[in-house]
């Protein structure tokens, strides 16, 4: 099929400049030329995927190979898809106009489960059959990657294939098996599932999933020839992966409009509840020098005015003060500024905000994620109520008038007391301000979040608090915290359907497809989010969200993402949880302090840090 | 990388909102010195070697699909295009320091033009044909260099003057051509004496006197538009009051005069 009329269809819609491939540096290769075409697609607004970094970070590795042309595609706004559907123009990738549907792969980001209907609204525009069993070598062969594919359960019926883990290496992997094997998806898929197959490579239909009566998983039947379980894919040296030199230049205004390194991957503080922090292990930092480099490359080439330095915990960074300063110094004339996105709990990083806000001032952000001590140490963020208060002093000391505080409500062993303590301490991080800055007026906004147990976690096997006690607790902390403290949280709605989904097995694939055809998509949006629809979706297939959701389960319980494996050890999360309920810590393990979490050992890497590899110690 | 303790998509908000991060102001003019109601300036001065010595004009096209900028992506991508192409910008003081750029109107979306402007403050001289070969290579597909001219440096800004701009309306190809009955109703809105429109956030308003001509050459309509410091009248208005659906039409801005009096002055006279 020819390239979509896209002029018949851009006048009636809002922001048709989103629709369009031509921003600065986007990279247009004639089919002709190449063995590979990619779709890279992710199932949100461009204005919310173009933010997002893995997505830059693929669409350059896939484009440096000269034999694959990799376009973005993105969720058309629903009144563009109003007017595709209206003209019967399907989903095009956005550099060349293409359909969707004409490429060999569509690569689909899993950020998260609210995002999941949109992975079936993308496939419907796009003229794609949903389910992987409706498709042959006519269709794309669809693959799904990013942290919502490491329980791919719930979507194991639209994806051939999965990539767990970093995708970097592995979508090279990938195109080299398409190279291979040319449109031969079953011959392609046998490989990719075999255990010489390449790491991270998961084919949901070589595992058969059968239930008990009682609705429990009750075995995982993998076909002879593959592998169980699916060890995730990882970049052992990010120092070796290139970094973009020219990333694309949105015309539109974009969620994160600025040039954003990753200084690392992993994190190692060991939050229990973070998902993100267990499966991006261990530890990988850049190296110092890349980063200097590629900051100057980058701002070159886009012309935008900041730097951002993104990663878990930007501020663990082994060498960030020497980067900070050195990004400060080199870029101030240009009146470029440098940004944190959230800062650790201390006076040193509040200094280091300091030193970069010299050119721009915003507001702080912390993340106490929880109001007591004790339930901070049942979480493992291990902040004492005096550290918080220390860094915001330091930050009124320096000026700032304006913080942000997030936390979250419903974790493990949570009490009224525990809400109530995120009132208090509001209340004390304002009084620091009056004593400070008795002049001026403090912006104090506090964030809540309904906590949604994820997969790979210690608090995988914990229920989530019934939507009806989240309301009464949120209802609690609102009659508490003074009226000038802004309070804001996430609909309690959204994160019951996200949890209910995050621990899903496969059989909440028909749910899916169900709410989709009742009208659900855009879920992360609150204003698009159609709660009863999800219901009634979980309804027609007898099926209960809290089931999912508010349920405990039992260590011998079959977790529906057993097959795949994050490296580290179900014995450590467990451990963990026990800890957590014992309310014991469990130390950073980048201070050399190993916990056995079992992950180096088995997927044969190690902690890297930009100190160490200065200093000649790397391992 | 949204963890479950982070708030999922916190910043969404933004991305639904139309672009209202206008990093680039549109200044207002500027005189010698601040008037007595000027507002003291918050923060520092801006450091040396970025005041501004000189100012340029700069002549660009907006052509093919770049008609699909708003006028925000317009600052938006021309700024970032001045920064790639190293321009030695003069800066704004304050915490929050902002290259000296002043923008002569707004082009509505899906309108294509030979005639936008653009004025420059730079910190060092820098002939123009310099900055005209760094400008160009920067640019992105779509937006073209015409020209650029040293202007004095404290005169008026080009956005102070009323203004009129003309435009070239012609069928797309494909499209069909000029519908019959389309003379009449020309004939009809220039016999009007009110031509009430609703704007964004619900003000209403009579565009009729910014009507200034309108008239069928061959299978060309060509509309002349006017603007003032009250307000200005819109092309896709005038086509939506014509019957005639913009996406069928190809809508360029050929020219555009700054205004005095009634007389139109050369842009670079201005």
């Amino acid at each position: 099929m020819a390239v979509v009329d896209r002029d018949a269809l851009l006048p009636r819609v809002a922001k048709p400049i989103r629709y369009l491939g031509e921003e600065h540096n986007a990279i247009h290769k004639d089919h002709a030329g190449v063995k590979v075409t990619v779709a890279l697609a992710f199932p949100d607004s461009y204005e919310v995927g173009m933010s997002h970094l893995g997505l830059r970070l693929l669409y350059d590795v896939l484009n440096r190979r000269s034999d694959c042309a990799c376009e973005r595609v993105f969720a058309p706004w629903p009144d563009m898809a109003e007017e595709m559907r209206r003209t019967g123009s399907p989903l095009w990738a956005l550099e060349s106009g293409r359909p969707v549907a004409e490429f060999d792969v569509l690569g689909i980001s899993l950020q998260h489960e609210l995002n999941f209907t949109n992975v079936l609204y993308l496939l419907d525009l796009a003229g794609v059959p949903l389910r992987r069993s409706e498709r042959d070598s006519r269709h794309p062969l669809v693959v799904g990657g990013g942290p919502a594919a490491f329980n791919p359960e719930p979507l194991a019926d639209f994806f051939d294939l999965f990539v767990v883990g970093d995708g970097e290496l592995a979508a090279g992997e990938l195109v080299d098996l398409v190279v291979r094997h040319g449109r031969d998806w079953p011959g392609l898929l046998a490989e990719a599932a075999s255990p010489a197959g390449p790491s991270g490579f998961y084919v949901p239909e070589m595992y058969e999933h059968q239930y008990a009566a009682d609705g429990a998983l009750r075995g995982i039947i993998p076909r002879p020839n593959a592998r169980f379980p699916v060890e995730r894919a990882i970049v052992p040296d990010l120092g070796v992966i290139p970094i973009p030199e020219a990333p694309v230049v949105p015309f539109t205004d974009i969620v994160h409009d600025r040039v954003v390194l990753e200084v690392c991957r992993g994190c190692t503080r060991g939050c229990r509840f973070c998902q993100a922090g267990m499966i991006y292990r261990p530890v990988r930092e850049r190296p110092l020098e890349q980063l200097m480099e590629m900051a100057a490359r980058q701002l070159d080439a886009t012309g935008h005015e900041e730097v951002s330095l993104a990663s878990l915990s930007a501020t663990d960074y082994s060498r960030i003060d020497e980067l900070v300063r050195g990004l400060v110094a080199g870029h101030r004339e240009k009146g470029i500024g440098v940004s944190l996105p959230s800062l650790r709990i201390d006076a040193f990083s509040v200094g280091l905000a300091a030193e970069i806000q010299s050119v721009r001032k915003s507001g702080l952000t912390f993340a106490p994620e929880a109001g007591t001590e004790r339930l901070r140490r049942v979480i493992n963020k291990n902040v004492a109520e005096e550290d918080l208060l220390a860094a915001v002093s330091a930050a009124f000391r320096q000026g700032w008038d304006s913080v942000k505080l997030y936390f979250m409500i419903g974790l493990p062993t949570e009490t009224d007391e525990d809400v109530l303590a995120i009132a208090d301490l509001a209340r004390k991080v304002w009084g620091r301000h009056r004593e400070l800055r008795p002049q001026r007026g403090l912006r104090l906004a506090v964030s809540c979040a309904s906590f949604v147990p994820k997969a790979h976690t210690p608090f995988q096997w914990e229920p989530q608090d019934l939507p009806a006690e989240l309301e009464r607790k949120q209802a609690l902390l609102r009659s508490a915290m003074p009226r000038r403290i802004k309070l804001s949280w996430h609909s309690v709605r959204q994160s019951v359907i996200e949890a209910a989904l995050a621990r899903g097995d496969r059989r909440l694939g028909r749910v899916i497809e169900r709410a989709y055809r009742r009208g659900a998509r855009f879920d992360a949006w609150d204003d698009q989010f159609l709660y009863d629809e999800w219901l009634g979706a979980f309804g027609d297939e007898g099926l209960e969200p809290g089931w999912y959701a508010h349920r405990r389960r039992s260590r011998d319980e079959l977790l529906p993402w057993a097959a795949i494996d994050s490296g580290v050890e179900q014995d450590f999360l467990w451990d963990e949880l026990d800890r957590a309920r014992d309310g014991a810590t469990t130390a950073d393990c980048r201070s050399g302090d190993c916990h056995a979490c079992g992950l180096c050992g088995k997927l044969g890497v190690a902690p890297r840090q930009a100190a160490e590899r200065a200093s000649g110690t790397a391992g | 990388m949204s963890g479950p303790g982070e708030p999922l998509g916190g910043d969404k908000s933004r991305a639904g909102r139309p672009a209202g991060t206008n990093r680039v102001q549109p200044e207002s003019r500027r005189g010698a010195r601040p008037g007595p109601g000027a507002k003291p300036r918050r923060g520092p001065e801006p450091p040396p070697g970025q005041i501004s010595v000189a100012r340029v004009r700069v002549q660009y096209a907006k052509r093919g699909n770049a008609r699909y900028l708003s006028h925000l992506d317009t600052i938006r991508a021309l700024g970032r295009a001045f920064r790639r192409a190293q321009l030695p910008m003069a800066l704004s003081g304050g915490y929050n320091p902002q290259p000296k750029v002043a923008y002569a109107t707004a082009l509505a979306v899906g309108v294509e033009s030979e005639s936008e402007y653009v004025d420059l403050e730079m910190s060092r001289g820098l002939a123009p044909d310099e900055l005209a070969r760094s400008l160009s290579a920067a640019l992105p597909k779509g937006l073209e260099l015409r020209r650029v001219q040293v202007v004095r440096l404290r005169g008026p800004a080009l956005q102070s003057y009323a203004s009129v701009s003309r435009y070239r309306i012609n069928p797309r190809p494909g499209a069909g051509g000029v519908p019959s009955g389309l003379a009449d109703r020309v004939a009809e809105l220039l016999a009007s004496d009110g031509l009430p429109v609703t704007r964004h956030g619900g003000k209403e308003l009579d565009i009729r006197r910014y009507v200034r001509s309108l008239s069928i050459e061959g299978q060309e309509l060509v509309l002349e538009l006017g603007a003032d410091g009250r307000g200005a009248g819109r092309v896709d208005e005038i086509l939506a009051m014509l019957g005639l659906d913009l996406s069928e039409w190809q809508v360029l801005k050929t020219d555009f005069w700054p205004l005095a009096g009634e007389h139109k002055l050369s842009v670079w006279e201005a």
